[in-house]
């Protein structure tokens, strides 16, 4: 079965080593004739502040510049955010374009006197984190993996009922060889090339 | 010792004023946020201290590191921008670092976490050591880290989500203080999708008391 993917980049620089990742990704997506829609925040320009006016109109849904963004949401089954882990969470493009995004109309209702909202990107079943972090294991359990719970327990609550979260992370950038990288673009590939 | 059980400490009649940089990340001045600000500033000013406030929508700070300062976060002069050049000039000459935020989606919003990760920066949040990349502090003059924010949520829907936005500051920028007597303290308004205008006025009323007793 064809799924459809929505590759999510948020990296500063195009040649680094997690969009590095994002391109074996979506070059083995191609080849096993999955569907891949691509945006790269920073090659779009993306703004990850709301404004004043926009933060006020926040329960009138999704401010129509972004519009695109919401309909491509609607439109996956997997979703690939691709991105560096900076202080322990996702960079500030890539939580203010979860914060623009992700609003009321698009990714969730909250029923005016409910304790939380009820999602409703049931259409994604799975969301895919491929990222890279600076320092080891030991430390990113230390300082509490922010950026994995964020994924795990926040925005899988607003995708499919059964929706999974996929961890696909490189530890420990700062140390790594050239093999340790070059086998984690290796994971990337065979992961990405073995799905149904 | 025994003093420490409510929390925050009582002043002291001894105490030195301090320098407390707030960080203000709300688009709109004229929300909860807002009113928390504003109630962080009185008690702190009350209490003698020396109060900067960072709004960081308000300067239009940019939130998203450029690339040109990717590249430079590798070298010895990873500052580019004026404006966060005198933001670490604020912040190294403080005592006490505030953080006024709304909690979006379970973290802090992209103009907070962007000052993080563009202020922080290797030489001031902390440096690798060449030889061994191991991290080394360099926030060691804080004294105390504070948050205040606000959720949509109930407290204990946000204890089961986990509270990125608290983690990032309790755990991540608390690790980068060497100094063993720096205190965290955290103050949030849980459950505001259901709150009643009463809760919200002790809130305020309880940040401006903790503030004067800092």
């Amino acid at each position: 079965m064809t799924r459809k993917f929505l590759i999510v980049r948020a990296h500063p620089l195009r040649d680094s080593f997690v969009n590095a990742a994002g391109d074996r990704c979506v070059a083995s997506l191609k080849r096993a004739s999955h569907e891949v829609r691509e945006i790269d925040l920073y090659a779009e320009g993306f703004d990850p502040v709301p404004s004043a006016h926009e933060w006020q109109h926040r329960r009138d849904g999704l401010v129509p510049e972004l519009a695109h963004y919401g309909e491509a949401l609607r439109w996956a089954t997997d979703l690939v955010l691709v991105y560096p882990t900076w202080y322990g969470g996702q960079p500030a493009m890539l939580k203010g374009w979860i914060d623009r995004v992700w609003v009321e109309g698009v990714a969730y209702h909250l029923e005016p006197g409910s304790i939380a909202a009820k999602g409703s990107l049931r259409n994604i079943r799975n969301i895919w984190a491929v990222t890279s972090h600076g320092s080891t294991k030991l430390m990113n359990t230390v300082q509490g993996e922010a950026g994995k719970h964020m994924l795990q327990k926040s925005l899988r609550l607003l995708c499919a009922r059964r929706c999974r979260v996929r961890w696909i992370a490189f530890y420990g950038n700062d140390g790594a060889t050239h093999i340790d990288r070059s086998a984690f673009l290796q994971r990337v590939s065979r992961v990405f090339s073995q799905l149904r | 010792m025994f003093e420490r059980k409510s929390g925050l400490r009582p002043a002291s009649k001894s105490q030195t004023a301090l320098r407390v940089l707030v960080l203000y990340a709300h688009p709109d001045r004229n929300s909860l946020s807002g009113a928390l600000l504003e109630a962080a500033v009185r008690g702190l000013e009350s209490a003698g201290h020396h109060v900067d406030v960072l709004d960081l929508c308000g300067e239009h700070f940019q939130a998203a590191m450029s690339p040109a300062e990717r590249t430079a976060y590798e070298t010895d002069t990873p500052v580019l921008d004026p404006q966060v050049q005198r933001h670490i000039d604020l912040l190294k000459a403080s005592d006490v670092l505030i953080a006024v935020y709304p909690t979006w989606n379970m973290g802090m919003p992209a103009i907070l976490k962007g000052w993080i990760e563009r202020v922080l920066v290797p030489g001031v949040g902390f440096s690798l050591d060449p030889d061994t990349n191991k991290v080394v502090s360099g926030l060691g003059h804080l004294k105390h880290l504070v948050g205040i924010s606000t959720y949509g949520m109930p407290r204990a829907g946000v204890f089961i989500i986990n509270d990125a936005g608290r983690r990032l500051l309790t755990r991540c920028i608390r690790a980068m203080v060497p100094n063993l007597r720096c205190r965290t303290h955290w103050l949030g308004l849980y459950g505001l999708n259901q709150a009643k205008p009463t809760q919200i006025v002790s809130f305020i009323g309880r940040v401006e008391r903790e503030m004067a007793k800092l």
